[in-house]
């Protein structure tokens, strides 16, 4: 049960983070802290019912949020190289500021 | 050939439709013929059918075409005299309509499409009305409120045009969601959608479910037949080419209405409340369209309102029939068919006019009947029609509404008719003085006017021919139809008769003194009370300006709304935050201070980051994680509630 | 008898072949002529052998249907089944796998024709469409939750790919977001999933499924049900968990947009679908049907709403999709046979209609024309365009020659028979909605003058698959039997698992 609890914490301290923090890679740890609650809440039912499954299960899955995070952190180098910028306020107005310089280029 | 006739009928046109692109690169004359010949051979297909049954009997045919959960549904064909008339009439008024439109509208641009949707309309009406379930009625249905959409606005460099093509379409699919969800009801409750099945079995549904199904198609029908008070869209579509309005409202689209509720009395003449609505708004539109027509200055407005308050005799003669063998249901059928003939003789007339002219407005015209006599025979004959003098069709058809009326008991709705039937005759006078009598107008000094070119008079002449013929022929229709009553041609000429030619006559009059003698001017009737009616029948009974409410209400809604889910959105944090500060200053005074630290500094955090986000303008990342964390919680009190 | 190798070998099929686009691309570059009919030649391969395949697999299931309608292929046959991988072919499966092919092949060749195979990275763009249709297929063969996961997040990376394809700011940004999105959907299906672990003691459908029934603690059954319904609503952008969904397909170049909307959106809805009806199927364990047919409720009005309040058209017809989630979730809520059928028929229709759309705005969008000023007069000078592009709207908004009617019917059926008739109600007042601004586009594009920036012929070549979908859509509505014959086994397969 303490375990629940734990990673139910885990849970909220990862959606908090997600929605006040502006660094990307803020959001990418606040990401991580939740995909580690989901883990250590597979490992504890997985322990409390026994086989091997829920071993199985557990590696894949941090395989497949590995993946997913590699991915992301990819994105944010391409963005930093690329817009100068990892605060994801900043890219979403940067949208504006790049198409407006753009189109001052082609002029 | 006859015995595919059933289904060469309708797909006949139909697939034809999809031919005239191609066939209208041989050239103008080849797509002429070839336009010709699809009309002609759709007449002799349908009228192949009549035949096949005796009165009062159908035959249903049909293949299957989708199977859906345990019920097939089938296409097919449902035989009957009210859907043979109905087809007949439909390939006649179709047919004499693509004859005028080859001399009509001979000049214009993007003909093709023009011939594409007129036999695409003609097609499907006559679909419509030889569906056999209501599946099939309604994809035809649909399929007619997409035609007329198109055709109303075929010149789309108007923007008027297109605006009235989608005000059609909206405003009918208001009705046609109506007709969908009573279908889907009925499927529900019977587990069928064939007529056959439905007739036999309506009576295992509980009477409240009949009322409400009855409500929901009754509303449907209406609204496709133009009634009170989802009339507007008819006027709107007088924008389309004068043929096209022609064959709107002589046979397809708002005899669709009346086709329906002819269809489904059977079912429906148990609930009593479905027959009195029908009776009641079908008496009230047709004075209401009446005066509509009477106030108009636009020379297509008269026929346009003539046919809602025309179509409204219809509804109150269905609306009075205990049963579809009783006189108000022939009565009714019998004016639609005559309604087709004088009012596609008018439009066919006032398209002559409009043509010549390049002008609506009534107030520019005047003393044409030197310029037009032929157009001016044929108005007189749309009007002594239209009007109800003997010997024209409607005089034998408004005649029998009347006496259904009578034999209903009913004497405020007989007033009404009377009254409607009354005003008819004045609106019609006064269109025929303003136009045709008096002298020349300046406007029409400048220009130099012609009769109708022949073609569009020889089609003119078959419709003005068969409002004559039509009511003679009477005695046959009510054995075709199978209505117990006895057509006789003397009985007409009775006192009763008498009282309803008088009717006219007090109608007539006041318009005769108005604009024959000018007894008193048009704009000193304007004042006081009768300025304030001026004003109430100008504005359509105020109805368009709710309608343009609902829009406007609607639109800044979704406008509003977006804005809000963004603006929501940076306001949650704010109130959180602020929500987190009151909290922390009353933990202040009572909690010790390190508690009130960690708080204060959350509450913090928030509160600067929501003044930062009201300055972003969409989609930051924060927001919906926010939003699925709301959604998650909504889901769970959801759940919570119902387990 | 259906081996592992008759179900996976589409999957690996299309997964090598996306390997080794990356070399032949780079050959067929250097090659002087032919380019292009080679290229589209290269799409053209691999999807016939993998449909040649399922066509395989699909008369060997249906040869032997009677016998057994669900048709489960373990890794570890015998008593080990439940706990490990498996696969599950059934009537359902095997139709979303042909749909799969069928709009796959479609919105290849679109962007094979699109992107423009001479431009650089672009044999990456094809490696990974190949990718994702094979795990979109394995993902919906799969007969477990784990199988299932695992599939699906992979397909999700790859259309992360697609949607930063051109690596411009805002779809670099828009990918991000939709990651970010993904990983918190995935992070609370694992949630979920590790409570019904922990109650089952494992993860294939069919025993998860009979343990729920007798499952003895509630509370913990609406806890696992809530996060995996809240992951799977997040990836399928059901409203509230939608935010993403407009961003990436405005930012996403066209052809991502028609292919991730023709594919990996219905995926997501089939996805739902399975896990919704199939495994959590009995109402009385937990009854969820009412929740979700407000959720449903909310989607198709506001998608519709947000709609109507949009300029810029691609955007417009994003939001469009969010709304066909709504219908889609209008009769999973039905939990009947023939919602089951309205749902599979709604998957194709709609998926190919948002796909034609995106296709042909996409045609217009190339000018740089966005929003709906910038689409006035277009009628006239794309007239071929324009008209995929009515055909589309009408079969949105449900006028009868269209699937979209049929499709549009089945579902509101649907709802009726399963005693939901106020959300029936709702439907059908939204597509009131969905024909006015939708008339509102054909009105801008036929009724306005065209501006200056209006020129151009147009593409002949992109007007190849557009029109396949248009053809597809229009036979569809006329004769839906084609794909209701496919369908009608599935929900008497379902039927036979109610009762």
């Amino acid at each position: 049960m303490d375990y629940v609890i734990l990673s139910m914490t885990l849970l909220a301290v990862g959606i908090y983070g997600l929605v006040t923090k502006r660094n990307l890679l803020k959001v990418l740890i606040s990401i991580e802290i939740i995909a580690a609650a989901a883990s250590m809440n597979f490992v504890a039912f997985a322990s409390m019912v026994g086989g091997s499954l829920g071993q199985a299960f557990l590696i894949l899955a941090l395989s497949v949020d590995t993946t997913l995070t590699a991915i992301i952190i990819a994105l944010v180098v391409v963005a930093y190289r690329d817009l100068g910028t990892i605060d994801i306020w900043a890219l979403s107005r940067l949208r504006e500021v790049r198409a407006a310089r753009r189109r001052g280029k082609r002029r | 050939m006859a015995e595919y006739s059933p289904w060469l009928v309708w797909l006949f046109p139909i697939v034809s439709s999809l031919w005239v692109p191609l066939v209208s690169k041989l050239g103008n004359r080849a797509r002429d013929g070839f336009v010709i010949s699809v009309g002609v051979f759709t007449l002799i297909f349908s009228a192949l059918l009549i035949p096949t049954i005796s009165s009062g009997g159908s035959t249903d045919l049909s293949v299957k075409w989708i199977r859906i959960g345990g019920t097939d549904i089938r296409l097919g064909v449902f035989i009957d005299p009210l859907s043979l008339l109905f087809a007949n009439l439909v390939a006649f008024v179709g047919l004499v309509v693509l004859l005028y439109s080859l001399s009509y509208m001979a000049h214009e641009e993007g003909l093709p499409r023009y011939y594409f949707f007129m036999l695409l309309f003609i097609g499907s009406m006559v679909g419509l009305v030889l569906a056999d379930n209501f599946l099939q009625l309604f994809i035809f249905w649909e399929l007619v409120s997409l035609c007329s959409y198109a055709l109303v606005s075929f010149w789309y460099r108007k923007p008027e045009a297109v605006k009235a093509g989608m005000k059609v379409f909206i405003m009918t699919k208001i009705g046609d969601i109506s007709l969908l969800a009573g279908i889907l009801i009925l499927y529900a409750g019977l587990h069928s959608l064939s007529y056959q099945q439905i007739f036999e079995q309506y009576w295992k549904l509980p009477q409240a479910t009949l009322t409400a199904v009855s409500m929901l198609m009754l509303f449907g029908a209406l609204v496709k037949s133009a009634q009170l008070p989802l009339h507007s869209w008819l006027y709107s579509a007088m924008e389309a080419p004068t043929s096209v309005s022609c064959l709107l409202h002589g046979a397809t689209m708002v005899k669709a209405g009346v086709y329906l509720t002819a269809r489904t009395h059977v079912i429906f003449c148990n609930v009593p409340l479905w027959l009195d609505s029908l009776a009641w708004i079908g008496a009230i539109t047709a004075v209401l369209g009446a005066v509509l027509a009477l106030h108009t200055t636009d020379i297509k407005g008269v026929p346009a309102y003539s046919t809602v308050s025309q179509i409204g005799f219809m509804m109150a003669a269905l609306g009075v029939a205990p049963s579809p063998q009783s006189l108000g249901w022939f009565a009714g059928l019998f004016h639609t068919i005559s309604h087709a003939f004088f009012q596609g003789l008018g439009f066919l007339a006032i398209g002559s006019i409009v043509h010549q002219l390049g002008t609506r407005d009534m107030r520019k015209m005047g003393g044409l009947r030197r310029d037009m006599p032929i157009t001016f025979t044929l108005c007189i004959i749309v009007i002594l029609a239209r009007s109800g003098i003997p010997p024209f069709c409607s005089f034998f058809s408004k005649g029998l509404i009347a006496k259904s009326l009578l034999l209903a008991d009913n004497t405020p709705l007989t007033l009404l008719i009377y009254a409607a039937a009354a005003i008819t005759f004045a609106y019609s006078y006064r269109f025929l003085t303003i136009t045709f009598a008096g002298e020349k107008s300046s406007y029409l000094k400048n220009i130099k006017v012609h009769e109708a070119p022949r073609l569009m008079s020889i089609a003119s002449g078959i419709l003005a021919a068969g409002t004559i013929i039509l009511g003679f022929l009477g005695g046959s229709l009510v054995d075709f139809l199978g209505t117990r009553y006895v057509f006789d041609l003397a009985s007409f000429f009775s006192l009763e008769s008498l009282m309803f030619v008088v009717t006219l006559l007090i109608g007539g009059l006041p318009i005769y003194l108005i604009y024959q003698r000018r007894v008193v001017g048009t704009e000193d009737l304007r004042r006081g009370a009768l300025g304030v009616l001026d004003r109430v029948i100008e504005e359509n009974y105020f109805l368009d300006r709710a309608y343009g409410f609902i829009v406007r209400v609607l639109l800044s809604l979704s406008n509003n709304l977006y804005r809000m889910d963004i603006r929501v959105m940076e306001r949650v944090p704010y109130f959180v935050a602020n929500g987190i500060m009151r909290l922390s200053h009353i933990m202040l005074v009572s909690f010790d201070l390190t508690l009130d630290r960690v708080v204060a500094f959350t509450a913090e955090a928030i509160a600067v980051h929501s003044v930062k986000v009201r300055r972003v303008h969409r989609g930051v990342l924060s927001h919906f994680v926010l939003a699925a964390t709301f959604g998650v919680l909504l889901l769970y009190i959801l759940l919570i509630l119902t387990t | 008898m259906i081996g592992l190798l008759d179900v996976l070998l589409p999957t690996v099929i299309l997964t090598v072949s996306a390997m080794l686009t990356l070399p032949i691309l780079t050959v067929i570059r250097r090659r002087n002529s032919h380019h292009r009919a080679l290229a589209v030649l290269w799409i053209v391969v691999p999807f016939s052998a993998a449909a040649l395949w399922i066509i395989h697999l699909s008369l060997e299931y249906y040869g032997s249907m009677g016998s057994q309608p669900f048709v489960f292929v373990s890794f570890a046959p015998g008593e080990e089944a439940h706990l490990s991988s498996s696969f599950l072919v059934d009537a359902v499966s095997i139709y979303m796998v042909i749909v799969y092919l069928l709009m796959g092949f479609a919105s290849c060749l679109y962007g094979i024709l699109y992107i423009g195979f001479e431009e650089k990275p672009s044999e990456r763009y094809f490696a990974l469409t190949f990718m994702v249709v094979g795990s979109v297929m394995a993902a919906t063969l799969s007969g477990d939750l784990l199988t299932l996961f695992i599939f699906w997040e992979a397909s999700a990376a790859g259309s992360c790919f697609l949607i930063a394809y051109r690596k411009r700011a805002d779809s670099i940004e828009a990918s991000i977001k939709y990651l970010v999105m993904i990983v918190i959907a995935s992070g609370f299906i694992v949630y979920g999933l590790s409570i019904i672990y922990g109650l089952v003691g494992s993860l294939n459908f069919w025993v998860v499924r009979d343990a729920l029934i007798t499952a003895p603690d509630k509370r913990l059954l609406l806890a696992a049900f809530l996060f995996v319904a809240a992951g799977y609503a997040i990836e399928t952008a059901v409203v509230p968990f939608h935010m993403w969904l407009p961003d990436a397909y405005t930012a996403a170049p066209p052809s991502s947009a028609a292919f991730l909307s023709a594919i990996v959106d219905q995926a997501s809805y089939y996805v739902f679908m399975r896990v919704l009806v199939y495994i959590l199927t009995p109402p009385e364990v937990l009854n969820w049907p009412v929740a979700l047919a407000v959720f449903s409720a909310l989607t198709m009005t506001v998608g519709n709403l947000f709609a109507l309040a949009q300029r810029d058209v691609r955007r417009m017809v994003a939001y469009v999709c969010v709304a066909d989630i709504g219908y889609n979730l209008v009769a999973i809520t039905s939990v009947k046979p023939l919602g089951v059928m309205g749902n599979l028929f709604f998957f194709f229709v709609g998926g190919m209609t948002t796909a034609l759309a995106f296709m042909a705005v996409g045609i217009v969008n190339r000018l740089g024309l966005k929003t709906l000023e910038d689409f006035a007069g277009v009628g006239r000078k794309f007239p071929l365009t324009s008209i995929a592009l009515v055909v589309a709207a009408l079969s949105f908004s449900g006028v009868p020659p269209f699937a979209g009617f049929i499709a549009k019917y089945l579902v509101f059926t649907a709802a009726i028979e399963a005693g939901m008739a106020w959300l029936a109600v709702v439907g059908v007042l939204n597509s009131v909605l969905q024909s006015a601004y939708l008339l509102r586009l054909i009105h801008y594009m036929y009724a306005r003058p065209a501006g200056r920036r209006v020129r151009g012929g147009e593409p002949r070549n992109l007007l190849i698959p557009v029109y396949i979908m248009v053809v597809a859509i229009i036979v569809l509505g006329m004769y839906p039997a084609f794909a209701l014959d496919l369908i009608n086994p599935a929900a008497l397969q379902l039927s036979l698992l109610l009762s």
